[in-house]
């Protein structure tokens, strides 16, 4: 199926992939800049892992958070309690997270709430695991859990440097890139749009619309849980609010929105763009007044929502979406 | 055995029963037109067929096994396609896409659903519109599209529900040429038409709904010279020859 898209997506890719390897290792970059770039790349990893759902399928979650959260909690819980390997605790955080995703998913599509219900839907069950999370003292509580530093190593997923970090984050979004390429392009993915673009349509053709938004639910869930274990091995810090809070699920989807909802490189596009602005304007004016770099940014989303309705890749049209030429 | 058997079908909305016991069976390889004014209760009855609406009373047999209450995309599966009067497309996706994703319930593979849609716009004479984005359709062109993806589901059974209102005469033609056609391959077809002219010719049997109650079952001729078919819905100077 990867032949489908042209040539020069993969090329385009490649390189950019390519130029991401090699950054590290040509550049000397300081330890803040290393840090923008692992956000970066971090929250393209989750914006893509949200456009499986909220971009392919249609189907608007602002309760992402809830995802990461698990998976972020899972494995640093087990890792304090048991001392299971961060790697297990991150596979089983993410089937603990598509199980959730399963179950907010089979109640919303089994009473038929679209929209802005399945919206309330999401929101509520973020909220609901945020303060649950908070005031079960056994799981760290409002204060949140702390990853104890015991040694550097792949194994223990622990490091002192970011550079690590930078490369597991790195694979974790090209892998998960070309999951959505793959996606994209095979059933699956005409399937999701379908339901996005037309749900009784779908139905009339015979597809198993239910079975298919529970499946890109949990999908969309488990890579989720991933980037959540990630973040908490990077900052060895968690607490309900950073991991399982509103303002996560929306900046989680903001990038999608700006990128290009539903395009395989949008949400990439997206963070790209944003993050190092938004971090460029906070830099620059956040000593100043309190507020004021959020204003500009607020000013500076409304704009490119004006100008660019469908996200960045909609003003390039084909040329950044992998579209067969005929 | 019938191919689809309805018996006693009863649907409410609020107040108003849309359809009153309803009862008529279709055969394989028939066309059974369906006739009624405004508010007959025609395309509820699909809605019933298909399971986007679930009926209160009543059952629907398909080759001997109930369907009612069945989901519609499992009516599909079984072989029964509908059309929507207000076609119903993926405005996004282009036409080849629509009938493409359709052709995926029974290709293992996007490319061979592909080839068939190809196969299938060419049938329908939109080769030539397989890379325009849905929304950009005429209306008409929009409903020969939800003809093209009906086929593309291979189904026993088709439900027009007016795809030719707003056709030119020609292809009108075409249109009932196409049907014909269909039917000596092997589908069967229950249509719900406005253009007397269509249901009339090309209907074996006609069935007359009005108020949701079945007023007439037989042959066009047989309807068409029915006292209270021409009072309810014919008008009275309606002029049959």
């Amino acid at each position: 199926m990867m032949g489908r898209g042209n040539w020069k997506f993969f090329l385009g890719l490649s390189g950019a992939l390519l130029l991401l390897i090699l950054l590290p290792l040509t550049f000397k970059i300081s330890s803040y800049s290393l840090h923008i770039f692992i956000m970066v790349l971090y929250f393209s990893y989750l914006s893509s892992a949200w456009n499986l759902l909220g971009g392919f399928a249609g189907q608007h979650s602002i309760g992402h958070s809830a995802f990461v959260g698990l998976g972020a909690y899972t494995s640093t819980f087990l890792f304090l309690q048991i001392g299971l390997n961060p790697w297990i605790g991150m596979v089983l955080g993410a089937i603990l997270a598509s199980l959730a995703g399963l179950f907010i998913g089979f109640l919303s599509f089994h009473y038929r709430l679209r929209g802005l219900y399945f919206v309330l839907v999401t929101i509520a069950f973020a909220e609901i695991l945020a303060i649950l999370f908070s005031n079960i003292r056994f799981l760290g509580g409002a204060s949140g859990l702390v990853v104890p530093l015991k040694e550097e190593s792949l194994w223990l997923f622990q490091f002192r440097s970011k550079v690590p970090y930078y490369y597991i984050i790195l694979t974790m979004l090209a892998l998960n890139i070309f999951f959505c390429y793959w996606v994209r392009w095979t059933r699956l993915g005409y399937y999701l749009m379908a339901i996005r673009e037309n749900e009784d349509a779908a139905r009339a053709m015979g597809i198993r619309v239910m079975d298919y938004k529970l499946l890109a639910t949990a999908l969309s869930a488990f890579l989720s849980a991933l980037g959540g274990t990630f973040y908490a091995q990077y900052t060895y810090f968690i607490d309900p609010l950073t991991v399982f809070g509103f303002g996560l699920s929306i900046e989680i989807l903001i990038y999608p929105i700006v990128g290009g909802v539903g395009t395989v490189l949008g949400p990439v596009i997206g963070t790209f763009v944003l993050y190092p602005f938004a971090e460029l304007i906070r830099t620059l004016l956040g000593a100043r007044t309190a507020g004021i770099h959020l204003m500009v940014y607020g000013a500076i989303l409304v704009a490119i929502m004006i100008l660019a309705p469908r996200g960045i890749v909609g003003l390039f049209g084909k040329r950044f979406s992998p579209k067969k030429e005929k | 055995m019938s191919l689809l058997q309805v018996e006693n079908l009863n649907k409410s909305f609020g107040g108003l029963m849309a359809v009153r016991n309803l009862s008529f069976s279709v055969e394989q390889g028939e066309i059974v037109g369906i006739i009624g004014p405004n508010g007959a209760g025609k395309t509820t009855s699909f809605g019933l067929m298909t399971g986007f609406l679930a009926p209160d009373a009543g059952s629907i047999l398909f080759r001997g096994q109930p369907i009612q209450g069945k989901d519609p995309e499992e009516i599909c599966r079984l072989g029964i396609f509908r059309t929507f009067q207000l076609a119903q497309s993926f405005p996004e996706l282009t036409v080849k896409e629509n009938v493409m994703i359709a052709a995926l319930l029974h290709q293992p593979a996007v490319r061979l659903a592909e080839r068939e849609a190809e196969k299938i716009l060419a049938r329908m004479g939109m080769a030539g519109k397989g890379a325009v984005q849905t929304r950009h359709l005429t209306i008409p062109e929009k409903k020969r599209l939800e003809l093209a993806k009906g086929l593309a589901t291979r189904p026993k059974v088709m439900l027009l529900d007016e795809v030719m209102a707003g056709l030119l005469p020609t292809e009108i033609d075409s249109a009932i040429r196409l049907i014909a056609e269909l039917r000596s391959e092997g589908i069967t077809f229950v249509v719900i038409e406005h253009v007397m002219r269509v249901i009339m010719s090309i209907s074996d049997r006609i069935i007359v709904l009005h108020h949701g109650e079945k007023i007439a079952d037989g042959t066009p001729k047989e309807v068409s010279t029915q006292p209270n078919v021409v009072e309810a819905y014919l008008g009275e100077d309606f002029l049959f020859a």
